[in-house]
């Protein structure tokens, strides 16, 4: 918005205001997690006496070390990363064909694919929970971190192609015509040109992916009960029920997921306003 | 070099056709301009030729070989696009001699080429640089860099001044035909400006709704305007500046209708 | 005019010219094909499967089922008290996640859409809950909402929300507002990002006229934001609705249901009848319903809308 001239009073009052209500969304957005954090750091013994305490008197990595050593979390956090990276290697590669098509060429069909696409994206995945599962059971998919890549990349290719294909839209047409007159295969023009400018919207895209995979919980409940096959979100609802409540291991892995879709999110999260606005990456 | 020719070629996009039976012949060494109003088929017909648009029928041929179904990279020709069409990550010097190290030639022979076409261009500070660090001029002679290192069978221009500032669009404008003097090699080079069309061509190729409807010097266009070309694009004649009125008139009419095509005639009057 | 008079043809060249014609016209299929058969052998065949399910007696642990029941599952579904409840349920828990999600979300937008030291990373905090997992929200709100180990419930006592400092989501009257309050936590940023982008696309120079035109700040907000906000507004409320509707992973995490099904939602309930039952045909038969419904919506909101827009 605009500027205005004011008086020095009424700006202040307007910066309070405004700084105000930003430290309530703060508080609001932080405190679940900084509260994830200061439970797994607090020592078992002072879990229950200083339940409320902002900060324990005494802090520990134990439930971290716990976690890792004591726990089948190394093996869903590991699972969970063969799913996740599987899948988002492949559905970007998938997307980002797809995505390529729809940028760059005019065809038959194109409008029906697109619409087909968008459907996917609209009715509730829970209705295919029980036929997935039927099919998948005699191809031996289930229990399987094969048949949950599969499924995942299904789910994710979608949106990853809308995604690779506004990033496709962003790169001029002329630089690829250009290459082909300079010697290039739309294929090689596609790989030695369009590819390298990509390369942050390939990234985003991987990224995208990989976070809904590492977060995806039905599907996964569903189709998978052995331990060498679950995942991370699995493994961490089941721990629930399982053992008594150990609330301090319990958040120290739950710290643990957050991890990854961290990252990925302060690498993005600079190109995430502005890549709605601009569209994509410009040359 | 290279004589082209266009023979009773047409485009269409499923039923809509674009360009109806263009004929058209090409001597070796002419530097033909293609004007008229946007969505004319001025650069559909350059993309033909290039191997970007596909021919729907009829032949173009560079030397009395038929390339309908060539790709763009068999066909030895190098093209100026509007937009430059740099390779944002690429340096100059990687631009210019992209081409080149496509075709394998070998390490000593690009990089005289690449000094000869930077020398002959002013671009000799330059070659380590990305486009994103050039203004709008140096990038315009980088994308002649590219081309003219090839030493083509042809050139093709896409109105390639069309982003420039008045006055570097008249330099330019020199600087091309001076270098076309020099290394007299086919050109067709499509413009909607006429003072370009009238000034640089040997001749100019006058087109309207997918139709050529004047071929011709500049002075033959000059004097005997093909009636229709001056009242329904007002573009050829600089006579008919003087309906600049009606012109503008049935610009406006088309402004609307064009929007998509980005018809732009009517900042051209002056 | 000049036309060719001498051109050369090169018969010997036609051969190979057709297929390459050929796969030229094919390249873009080739591209998007792998996509196509994934989207049809994983999303529409069992889809589709789905459909067939729900007249169909479908329920793994039973060996017997598999026969024809005709709408068996449809008159199940119009006398069943949980299925009702679960609708009456969905109703409240989209409208007021929307209702928060959306408010909090513009707010916040309108906030960070202003110049000020430390935006970008006040911008990069508050958006944060949108990037945590949905299991991992729903655990880590079920955690905050228990006394013992949380401060929140002994704060909401004190504020006197709360008439004893107890996990709201055992309370059948209150557990709702669990999952919901999760959900508004983890929404918020999805509108502040969307409204955001779309504020940012308005030219500030349109502010500056209106401001020198002489509107006040309320004025420029109603004439111009709200106006230049309505297509992104309209489309991902629409959107919203649907996918909250559907979304049932903070359910299942912080309460499964429960207490006394007073959280269970319709996919939910869904959910519950294929992981738990195991009764396949039961469970896509509502699956179907709540489709019907959910684009029933859909189509009432576009028709709507249509008819708003001849009006005006």
């Amino acid at each position: 918005m605009a500027y205005y001239a004011k008086s020095k009073g009424q700006r202040v009052v307007d910066w309070s205001v405004h700084y105000g209500l930003l430290a309530c969304y703060l508080f609001f957005a932080l405190f679940p997690l900084f509260w994830l954090f200061k439970v797994a750091v607090t020592p078992t013994k002072l879990l229950y006496s200083e339940g409320i305490r902002m900060w324990p008197s005494e802090m520990t990595w134990t439930n971290f070390t716990q976690v890792m050593t004591d726990t089948d979390f190394p093996q869903f956090f590991i699972n969970s990363a063969i799913v996740s990276g599987s899948t988002a290697f492949i559905s970007t590669l998938i997307a980002a064909a797809a995505g390529y098509s729809f940028s760059r060429f005019h065809y038959r069909g194109k409008a029906v694919i697109i619409v087909l696409m968008l459907v996917t994206q609209m009715f509730p995945l829970v209705m295919l929970i029980a036929p997935i599962f039927r099919i998948l059971t005699p191809l031996g998919l289930t229990d399987s971190l094969l048949g949950l890549v599969v499924v995942y990349t299904a789910f994710n290719v979608p949106f990853a192609t809308f995604l690779m294909q506004s990033f496709f839209d962003g790169i001029p047409k002329d630089l690829e015509e250009a290459a082909m007159i300079d010697g290039n295969t739309r294929f090689g023009a596609l790989v030695k040109i369009i590819f390298p400018l990509t390369l942050p919207g390939i990234a985003a895209t991987l990224g995208f992916v990989f976070t809904a995979a590492w977060s995806e919980l039905l599907f996964a409940l569903m189709l998978v009960s052995s331990p060498d096959a679950v995942t991370f979100p699995v493994g961490l609802l089941t721990f629930v029920s399982k053992f008594s409540v150990d609330f301090g291991q319990m958040m120290a892995a739950g710290f643990l997921a957050l991890i990854p879709a961290a990252i990925f999110f302060f690498l993005i999260q600079r190109y995430l306003v502005q890549g709605l606005t601009a569209g994509a990456v410009k040359g | 070099m290279a004589s082209i020719q266009i023979t009773e070629s047409t485009k269409s996009y499923g039923n809509t056709a674009v360009l109806h039976g263009i004929d058209l012949n090409i001597q070796n060494g002419e530097f033909i301009v293609l004007v008229g109003p946007s969505g004319c088929g001025k650069s559909t017909l350059l993309r033909m030729i290039a191997g970007l648009e596909e021919v729907t029928s009829g032949s173009i041929s560079i030397n009395e070989r038929i390339i309908n179904d060539l790709p763009p990279r068999d066909r030895d020709i190098a093209m100026v696009f509007q937009s430059y069409a740099l390779y944002p990550h690429m340096s100059v010097e990687e631009n210019i001699s992209y081409a080149m190290t496509l075709r394998k030639s070998p390490k000593e022979k690009i990089a005289s080429a690449v000094n000869g076409v930077s020398s002959i261009l002013g671009l000799n500070g330059l070659l380590e640089r990305r486009p994103k660090a050039l203004s709008g001029g140096q990038r315009q002679r980088v994308a002649m860099g590219r081309a003219i290192v090839r030493d083509p069978q042809a050139f093709l221009f896409d109105e390639p001044l069309s982003n420039l500032d008045a006055r570097l669009r008249e330099q330019m404008r020199s600087e091309i035909r001076k270098l076309h003097r020099k290394l007299n090699a086919t050109s067709i080079y499509v413009t909607h400006d006429q003072i370009e069309a009238m000034t640089m061509a040997d001749r100019i190729v006058a087109m309207h709704d997918g139709y050529i409807q004047q071929v011709g010097t500049p002075l033959e266009i000059y004097d005997k305007p093909a009636l229709k070309s001056s009242h329904s694009t007002g573009l050829i004649s600089l006579k008919a500046r003087r309906f600049t009125c009606l012109t503008l008139k049935k610009s406006c009419i088309c402004l609307m209708l064009g929007q998509k095509c980005g018809w732009s005639l009517l900042y051209k009057f002056p | 005019m000049t036309a060719a008079t001498d051109l050369g043809t090169h018969p010997a060249s036609r051969q190979g010219v057709t297929s390459r014609r050929f796969l030229s016209r094919f390249e873009p299929y080739f591209y998007a094909a792998p996509a196509i058969v994934l989207l049809v052998t994983v999303m529409m065949v069992p889809l589709v499967v789905g459909l067939t399910y729900t007249v169909r007696d479908i329920r793994i642990l039973n060996p017997f089922s598999g026969g024809y029941v005709g709408f068996a599952h449809f008159e199940a579904i119009w006398h069943d008290q949980n299925f009702h409840n679960a609708l009456y349920n969905t109703f409240w828990w989209t409208v007021s996640s929307l209702f928060f999600q959306f408010f909090l979300g513009l707010t916040l937008a309108l906030l960070l859409n202003r110049t000020f030291p430390g935006r970008r990373i006040i911008q990069s905090l508050v958006f944060l809950p949108w990037a945590v997992p949905a299991f991992l929200s729903g655990l880590n709100w079920a955690w905050m909402f228990n006394p013992v180990i949380s401060p929140l419930p002994q704060w909401l006592f004190t504020l006197g929300i709360l008439s004893e400092p107890t996990n709201i989501l055992s309370d059948p009257d209150l557990a709702m507002w669990g999952p919901i309050i999760a959900n508004i936590w983890f929404g918020i940023p999805f509108f502040a990002i969307t409204l955001l982008a779309a504020l940012q696309s308005i030219p500030g120079e349109i502010y500056e006229a209106a401001s020198i035109d002489g509107a006040s700040r309320k004025q420029q907000f109603v004439s111009i934001t709200l106006p230049f906000l309505a297509p992104t507004i309209a489309i991902t409320l629409m959107l919203r609705t649907i996918w909250i509707a559907n979304f049932a992973d903070l359910i299942i995490v912080m309460t499964n249901g429960g207490p006394a099904d007073s959280t269970q939602i319709v996919s939910s309930y869904i959910f519950t009848q294929a992981f738990r039952r195991l009764d396949f045909g039961y469970a896509s038969a509502i699956a179907a319903v709540l489709l019907v419904l959910l684009m029933a919506y859909a189509v009432s909101i576009i028709f709507i809308r249509r008819s708003l827009l001849r009006e005006t």
